[in-house]
């Protein structure tokens, strides 16, 4: 598969994926695995778990796995590329009226109700996060001593995200409901 | 300018440490609008709004948005590279040096570790975002009415699964009409 077609291919993933990562796999599925022929399902759910374990931002990820095993280093560039350019772009435009925008009353309005949602779904999102991260008394306590701590202190969340780690491969292996 | 350089850094950190995907970085931009005067709580409370109903991925989205806030269009894109730099570079490393990163044992130890601290941050960064959306109202009419409407979306989101696309036009027609 040609450098330019991964970029094109991947370019309209980013303008189809409207919520980001998860939305994706199912775009990707249809375009790369149904239309194009060029790689199997099965491999295409090996590479987005691993996307999803790493850090960053997962559909990224995913599109420098996926460039990578099509087109090689330039391949994996080129899917990048084409996944972040359509967000950045559309971005960069409402970004530049936003400011503006915001100040009239009846977008407040909207906007007030808007942030109420944006509660709704981050609580979803996060609840879906901790049933598979938060399995027993350790990972508990973690998830507990970290909210308390980062609302309490105010710390840099590195600090937290680094303690997290050390106590990941202290605590390992000891909690009850671990299957690792 | 040293603004545009912290920027930088302060993105290549979000990157490396936000695991997870989705809101994994709104911990580290929460930590931005209190630090520095680029852009409020409420403005990072609408970014979220508005990746949830733009295409392409939630993070950057949002690293777009806060960077171009903080330093117009060169910032919103410099944002959006420093937040892929280094986990792509990790990812290239890691295909060229162990091929089955997954099921390397330390990665479980660390994710084990990892996953349920980030779970942490996104809850505090959200009762954050939580005090910002619901205790600044003028009045106590307003109030009653932006707190009903914060039980109606949750219960919505946990009872009946709605999608982030229909919580918003619901949270967005009530607050044109109530707030």
């Amino acid at each position: 598969m040609s450098v330019f077609a991964i970029f094109l291919t991947y370019l309209k993933i980013g303008c189809m994926a409207f919520g980001g990562g998860y939305v994706m796999l199912p775009l990707i599925e249809s375009e790369f695995v149904k239309r194009l022929e060029i790689i199997e399902a099965e491999e295409v759910y090996e590479l987005f778990a691993l996307a999803q374990s790493l850090p960053g931002v997962i559909a990224v990820n995913m599109a420098v796995f996926l460039g990578h095993r099509l087109g090689g280093f330039k391949g994996a560039v080129a899917a990048a590329c084409g996944v972040m350019i359509p967000a950045i772009v559309i971005i960069t435009v409402i970004a530049a009226f936003f400011r503006r925008f915001a100040e009239i009353p009846a977008v407040q309005s909207v906007f007030n109700g808007l942030n109420i949602a944006v509660l709704a779904i981050i609580a979803q999102a996060l609840w879906k996060m901790a049933k598979s991260g938060v399995k027993d008394v350790f990972t508990a306590a973690i998830f507990v001593i970290v909210a308390a701590g980062s609302l309490l202190t105010g710390f840099n969340p590195v600090f937290f995200a680094i303690g997290g780690t050390l106590a990941g491969l202290i605590l390992a292996g000891r909690g009850k409901a671990d299957h690792a | 300018m040293p603004d545009f350089l912290l920027l930088v850094l302060e993105f290549l950190k979000t990157g490396i440490f936000a695991v997870g995907g989705g809101y994994a970085t709104l911990p580290y931009l929460h930590d931005m609008a209190v630090r520095y005067d680029w852009f409020t709580l409420n403005d990072l409370s609408n970014f979220i709004a508005i990746s949830e109903v733009t295409p392409g991925p939630v993070g950057i989205n949002m690293a777009t948005f806060a960077g171009y806030l903080t330093g117009g269009v060169c910032g919103g894109v410099a944002a959006s590279l420093a937040l892929v730099t280094l986990p792509t570079a990790l990812i290239l490393l890691l295909n060229h040096f162990i091929p089955d990163i997954t099921h390397h044992p330390r990665m479980k130890q660390v994710f084990y570790g990892l996953i349920p601290c980030a779970c942490g941050l996104i809850l505090a960064a959200t009762v954050s975002l939580l005090k910002n959306a619901l205790f600044n109202f003028g009045d106590a009419v307003t109030a009653a009415c932006g707190w009903a409407l914060f039980a109606l979306l949750v219960f919505l989101a946990f009872r009946f699964k709605l999608s982030p696309l229909l919580l918003l036009l619901i949270g967005g027609v009530c607050g044109l009409l109530l707030l």
